[in-house]
């Protein structure tokens, strides 16, 4: 296939490492531009150096919880070559039950996943539209699509980008702006080594996914390349399962964690120990 | 210098059959897998149209090859797909394209023969070429079946009944067999195509598709063949090896308002 991507340009949030990383990179070898966005400069240069030299990327350090650092990251991406792609994907996430939930947790994790998402497609649709359109992609997640028990601000989040996703699709077609998502199920990333590193919660997510493994960056990265790129053209809307199957099933198992996090009696429902 | 990417995104030199080539999405499929290096076996009931097809992608200095089946009759797949391992020597990427589209009001006396074949060719049909094609794939390292569905499977349209049932059928199974075929590495997928200039639409006026494209269909337009065959292509790389269950709408956002 040739470089299809040639003469675009995509801002990818959280793209310092993992699937944002591997989306950058993904895109890049068809020949987009690409701009790095994440909060943490120093990791955000290094993932930079470390693409071939005849790759074009830069990098901008934003959180993109805050709306103003979003948008001056969009302008200056936008100032060096006209933006045609964005990527949504910087994300956090937290576990606790719903009898537990800390409001500050749960609006951080809202703050960053789905707040952010909507900066990102809110100033870059704003760009992209004056380009003549392009293609927008978040990255959702299995915990939108299936329920995770115990970790409530994460899916939320997730099902809100998902929506949000379909909204800005059937309002941004007419200025020719495509917008999907994709729902990766478990990923080998530093965010879900916690879920790698317990063998009961792991063993219980294998038992979930037909294709019998956990996903890669690369697999990810590979489904948003498709949708950001001409491939894609006539799709806009979709939440995209990238996730070995398991969505056909049922939400992984947390108890382990909520069982060491928060104890045995609330795991199981029995609330006499809350204030 | 290091690579950008791990994961390959050609079907080079892969086997793919494609039913219903002879025209729309088929022949845009064909034609496309053949164009990405692929040995392309296509099928389809109209044997004038197939050998154009098979004509052109052979033009072009590409390879395909065609065998005329009515998918309404079982043995004749059976014997098709036994000359297709045959001649190809394997097969890796099964497109089950081909369909009819009959609309019959459920109390219409052509309700019956409409049912019968519509859930023949648009579903039974699947079946028997999975299973023709199943000793193939599991010898293939990326298995890939991609069915063609329907946003008709996501929604319906009147006196669609017996064309809405068997698409939303083809869903079932294609989630289904997803299940019980991941274990071996083979991916089952579908597409929901929406609104598409083919055979099969050709006959609504065009003011009536830009009437419907401009109220119901986010991106405004009916789509070429080809979006939708990009698609399914992108289902068949071995790059989406982790995509597995999935039904895809390439729709231009008509499922987002009513899915």
């Amino acid at each position: 296939m040739g470089r299809s991507l040639e003469g675009q340009h995509a801002l990818v949030t959280g793209g310092g490492s993992g699937i944002g990383l591997a989306s950058a990179r993904a895109l890049a070898a068809d020949g987009a531009r690409v701009t790095l966005v994440g909060r943490n400069e120093e990791k955000l240069a290094a993932a930079a150096a470390d693409f071939p030299a005849d790759a074009l990327v830069d990098v901008h350090a934003a959180d993109v919880a805050d709306e103003s650092q979003v948008e001056a990251a969009v302008r200056a991406a936008d100032g060096r070559a006209a933006l045609t792609i964005a990527v949504a994907n910087a994300g956090t996430g937290d576990i606790a039950p719903l009898v537990a939930t800390d409001s500050e947790r749960w609006r951080s994790v809202l703050a960053t996943n789905l707040d952010g998402c909507m900066y990102t497609f809110k100033h870059a649709a704003r760009v992209i539209g004056r380009a003549g359109g392009g293609a927008m992609c978040a990255i959702s997640s299995i915990a939108g699509l299936r329920t995770h028990r115990f970790m409530h601000a994460y899916g939320v989040s997730k099902a809100g980008i998902d929506m949000l996703v379909r909204g800005a699709a059937d309002e941004l077609g007419v200025a020719g702006i495509r917008v999907n998502s994709v729902c990766p199920g478990l990923v080998d990333t530093d965010i879900a080594q916690g879920l790698f590193g317990t063998e009961d919660v792991l063993e219980d997510y294998l038992a979930c996914m037909p294709l019998g493994r956990t996903g890669v960056v690369e697999d990810i990265a590979q489904a948003v390349r498709f949708l950001c790129g001409p491939e894609s053209s006539w799709m806009t809307g979709v939440n995209l399962p990238v996730d070995g199957g398991h969505h056909l099933r049922r939400g992984p198992n947390y108890d382990t964690f909520s069982k060491a996090m928060f104890g045995e009696d609330i795991t199981a429902g029995r609330f006499d120990s809350l204030e | 210098m290091s690579r950008l990417s791990n994961l390959s995104r050609s079907i080079e030199g892969s086997v793919a059959i494609v039913t219903g080539a002879a025209s729309g999405m088929g022949a845009a499929t064909a034609k496309l897998f053949a164009e990405q290096g692929a040995r392309v076996a296509a099928l389809d009931l109209n044997e004038a149209p197939l050998a154009a097809v098979v004509d052109e992608i052979g033009a072009a200095g590409k390879v395909a090859k065609g065998w005329t089946v009515d998918l309404d009759d079982g043995d004749a797949i059976k014997s098709a797909f036994a000359e297709i391992g045959t001649h190809f020597g394997g097969m890796d990427i099964l497109v089950n394209n081909a369909g009819i589209s009959m609309f019959a009001p459920i109390d219409s006396d052509d309700f019956e023969a409409a049912w019968q074949l519509s859930l023949s060719v648009l579903l039974t049909a699947h079946t028997r070429t999975i299973r023709a094609a199943l000793p193939y794939l599991r010898q293939s390292a990326n298995g890939r079946i991609v069915n063609i569905a329907s946003t008709e499977g996501l929604g319906a349209t009147k006196f669609g009944s017996p064309y809405t049932a068997a698409k939303t059928g083809v869903i079932g199974l294609t989630r289904s067999l997803a299940v019980e075929l991941g274990g071996e590495g083979i991916t089952v997928n579908c597409i929901c195509p929406g609104p598409i200039n083919t055979g099969m639409t050709s006959a609504i006026p065009d003011d009536a598709k830009a009437e419907f494209a401009r109220r119901r269909v986010a991106l405004k337009r009916y789509a070429d063949p080809e979006e939708v065959a990009q698609a399914t292509l992108s289902l068949a790389l071995p790059a989406s090896s982790f995509i597995t269950g999935v039904a895809l709408p390439v729709d231009g956002g008509l499922t987002i308002r009513n899915a």
